[in-house]
This record gives structure tokens, sequence and C-alpha cells, in this order.
């Protein structure tokens, strides 16, 4: 192989061989824990401390944000880490050589939408800074501000990725030093306004306790599902599965939860949970300064991260497979610069609806491949089936579509929108008990092993053992 | 030019094939796929997926 094939292996959706997987354990969690940590804590926050306290919404969040990556790790995770490829090659076994596209379709709708979200987050916070400090020009609002932030942050993530993974690498080294500054903010809330924080009254509890907890499960579960479509791409950069779980599990799952207790904090004591703007009320301008400085590098390291995983995952494309880097960037960074400019407010305004349909869809996906890899297959993927988009490949099923994904999936998410409405909180049946995504997943996993043994199986489709 | 940039992309899809072939020859061997899970990182999985999570809602739901 030649050198200039290296270079460009980590720009493309090729599987990785060991040599080029070179991120040991600290720069894996590094690049995790940089992608993790962003000002969605603070909207994770807020949501949570609508229906818990401080403790208690700080408990439910970790319970949920762990038992989310246990179960993104366990779908996603196996074949990423055995064959070196991202999270939406490895849906061809279930979903087949075109039925991917449905994963593929919902990992860039995520992406584009959370990035979107933490850019115009970024916008709004600077806006308003520079309203504080008196230095937008008369005449100027956030109206014209976002918008040109927008696109700003688009052209460095786009700048910085034209390095590929090692851009991720080097920016993630340098930025995961704001965790320890989101640390600190919450340092501050907790030792100026701690007994207005344990005695603060969510706005939104429900006369049922256990009602509220299970939510705040339910929050953190649905949130951490959305790194599915992230975590492919950043771990098939680590050679061995055990240097992989601790990293996930601690430097994904972990920040989340921890730096949204800034969120929680905000939203009961402040009823705010934007830093930006508490902190100056707390600290005055210059912690200001410090707390946007906290969004920018928080968030810039998320979307670098999270436009890398969406054009690694647009390579699977055979349309895009052949196009330069840089072109894939522009298509992957392009959506993301144009809801930035054109519909911050509505698309800001629109975030829980957006966060319910992240659960509603990865919840399924996720049954669904855990089931197909311990279950139904054992383990047993054939690497060139992923890659072999003939009408006999082993992974084609009928016309490169497998029915028996797409019912479990469209059943998953009946169920969820049954347990749980996405938009108006509205539960039914178990949910107090066993919140709506992991039912959700259970039964998308089983129908799927049902299904697939009666008539997929049975028909010699699949390449089932 | 429109034959150009024809034999320009069946150039590069033949060299992307060929890439992908050996990517994928060498990945069959075995010798260049990734380690599975081994026990340790189970271990680690089932403290943190599974042990910690479990305590949190015991305790969160007996507070409910």
């Amino acid at each position: 192989m030649t050198t200039e094939s290296n270079f460009a292996a980590d720009r493309s959706a090729w599987p990785l061989l060991l040599k080029e997987r070179t991120w040991g354990q600290w720069r894996l969690g590094v690049a995790l824990a940089t992608a993790a940590a962003a000002t969605w804590c603070y909207l994770i926050g807020e949501y949570t401390g609508y229906y818990l306290g401080f403790i208690q919404g700080g408990l439910a969040l970790t319970a949920g944000s762990m038992i989310g990556m246990l179960l993104v790790l366990l779908a996603a995770g196996p074949t990423c880490i055995r064959f070196g490829i991202d999270s939406v090659a490895s849906t061809k076994p279930q979903f087949g050589t075109r039925g991917w596209v449905i994963p593929a379709v919902l990992q860039w709708v995520s992406i584009v939408g959370w990035n979107s979200l933490l850019l115009i987050f970024f916008a709004k916070s600077l806006t308003q800074l520079l309203n504080v400090l008196g230095w937008l020009p008369s005449g100027v609002s956030g109206r014209q501000i976002v918008p040109m932030v927008t696109l700003l942050a688009c052209l460095v993530v786009y700048a910085v990725l034209l390095r590929g993974a090692k851009g991720v690498s080097r920016l993630s080294n340098i930025l995961v030093l704001h965790v320890f500054v989101g640390l600190w903010m919450l340092y501050l809330l907790v030792t100026h306004r701690w007994q207005d924080l344990i005695t603060a009254q969510p706005a939104l509890a429900r006369p049922d306790p256990l009602w509220n907890y299970t939510t705040g499960v339910e929050i953190g579960i649905s949130s951490l599902l959305a790194w599915w479509a992230y975590l492919g791409a950043m771990i098939r950069m680590a050679p061995h599965g055990r240097t992989v779980v601790v990293p996930v599990m601690l430097g994904m799952g972990a920040p989340v939860p921890l730096l949204s207790l800034i969120g929680i904090a905000g939203v009961l004591v402040l009823k705010v949970s934007d830093p930006s703007e508490w902190l100056r009320t707390v600290g005055g301008p210059l912690y200001a300064v410090v707390a946007l400085g906290f969004v920018a590098a928080a968030n810039l390291g998320t979307a670098v991260a999270g436009i890398y995983s969406s054009a690694v995952g647009l390579r699977n494309f055979s349309a895009l497979e052949r196009l330069s880097w840089s072109t894939v960037l522009v298509i992957a960074v392009f959506p993301v610069a144009l809801v930035g400019m054109l519909i911050p407010d509505l698309f800001f305004a629109r975030f829980g609806a957006f966060l319910a349909m992240i659960g509603v869809a990865f919840a399924p996906l996720c049954g669904i491949q855990i089931a197909d890899y311990f279950v139904l297959r054992r383990g047993r993927i054939d690497i060139r089936g992923i890659f072999d988009h003939e009408h006999k490949g082993p992974y084609a099923f009928w016309y490169g579509v497998n029915p028996a994904a797409l019912i479990s999936m469209l059943a998953g998410c009946g169920l969820y929108v049954y347990l749980l409405n996405p938009l108006t909180y509205e539960s039914h049946g178990s949910y107090r008990w066993l919140t709506a995504s992991l039912p959700t997943a259970l039964l998308a996993g089983s129908l799927f092993v049902v299904l697939t043994r009666l008539f997929v199986a049975a028909r010699g489709r699949g390449d089932y053992p | 030019m429109g034959q150009c940039i024809q034999v320009l992309v069946n150039q590069m899809s033949k060299q992307i094939s060929s890439e992908l072939d050996m990517r994928l020859r060498a990945l069959e061997s075995g010798s260049q796929q990734g380690e599975d899970l081994d026990a340790h990182g189970w271990f680690w999985l089932v403290v943190l997926g599974v042990l910690i999570p479990a305590l949190l809602l015991a305790i969160g739901w007996w507070w409910a």
C-alpha cells in the first residue's frame, strides 16, 4: 500500500487496517470527551431541570447517559472495532446493501441537526455578549450576527477537517481543556447559590415523582443514543476492543451528565441554562467572556467531530466515494450553514421535538443491530459482503433491502410514540417504569430476530448461520 | 473534454476498487482485524453500563 493511500484512508468509508488505527486509549478518550462536551449539555440539563431537582436530575441523567452509551456501543461498536468501519457501514448486514440508506439519512439528519443547534447557540451567546459589552453597533441585532457567526464557524470547521482524522485529534488535544472550565463554572454556581439550588422547585414537575425521575432517565438515554451517529467514525481509529470501552463509557458518556448539571442548576436557580448569560449575573462581564470562550471551544470541538463523522458516512454513497475530500466536506457542512443562516430561531425553538425524534429513530436501530450481531450472527460478519453491492451479495436480501429491519424499525418507532409522545410528553403504559427507549429497543430487536428466523434466514437470505 | 473526465472517473473507480479489494483481503485473512471486546472490556462495560446505572436507578426510584 502506498503512503498516499494510507493518508487518504481516514477520509473514506473504506475499512481501516491495523497500522492506520493509531489512536490509543488516551487519544480516543480526549477526542470523545471533546466531542461530547458541548452546549447541548445545558439544553439537556435545562429539559431535565424542568422536571427534577439538582441532585435527582444529576442521578437520573447519569443513569440514562450510561445506559444510552451502553446501547450505542453494543450496537455499532463490535463491527466498527473489528473491521475499522463507520456506524453507517455497520448497518449493512441488517438493512441490506441498499437499505443502509435509512440509517445513513438518520445519521445525516442527526448530525446536521445537532451541529446547527450548537453553532446557533454559540452565535446567540456571542450576540448577547456583544450587546452586554456595548460593542454591538447600533442598528445591528442578533438577526444579522447569528447567520454571520454560523457561517464563520462552518468555515473554521471546514478548514480543520481538511486534515481528516488528524485534524479532529489535534483540535481535541487543545479544546479538551474546556471541560475543566465547565467544571469551574459548575463549582461557581454551586458555591454561590447552593441553598437556592437545593430548595428550587422544577417548573414543570408532575405530581407523580416516579414519572419525573423516569423522564430524566429517558432524556439521558435518548440524548446519548444520538452518539450512534458519531461513534463508529471515532472508534474505528482505535485497534483494540479492550482500549475502547472505558474511553467511550467515561469519555463520551460521563461528560454529558456532568456538564448538564450546569444547565440543571442554571434553569432551577436563574431560570436560564445558558452559562454565558448566568455567569454575567454571578460574576460580571469578565466571567461572561470566559463562558463565551467555553461555549466557542466546546461547540467547535463537537462540530468538528460531527462533520467528520457525517462526511465519512456520506462516503458510503458510491456517487460521493469518488469526489475529493474537500467536496464531501462542503456537502457535509453546507446544510449546517444553511440552517444557521436561514432558520436559526425556528430551529432553536424546536429543540425538544428534535431531541425526542433522535430517541424515536435510534432506539430501534440499536435494538436491531444488537440482536443481529449477538443473537442471530453471533459475531459472524462478512466484511466483503458489506462492500459487495451486487445482486447476489450476502447482504443483498431482496433488491438490497431487508424488510425485517424496516418492519422492526417501524414497529419500534410506533411503540416509542405510544409510550411517550415526543412533542407533548404525554405518556402511556409502562413508561413511568421502563422509559420509552428501552422497551422500543427491546421490541425492535426481538421482532427482528423473529422475522429473520421465520422469513429471512428460512429463505436463505442475509448469510445467516 | 467529456471523454477525458469519463476516463479520469473510470481510472479513479479502478483505483478505488483495487485499493478496497486489497483492504478486504487483508481483513478476511484476519491479520488486519481489530481485536474484539475481551474479558477486560466486558468487565468495564458491565460495571459502567449496567451496574452503576442500576444502582442510580434504584436510588432514584427509592427517592421518588
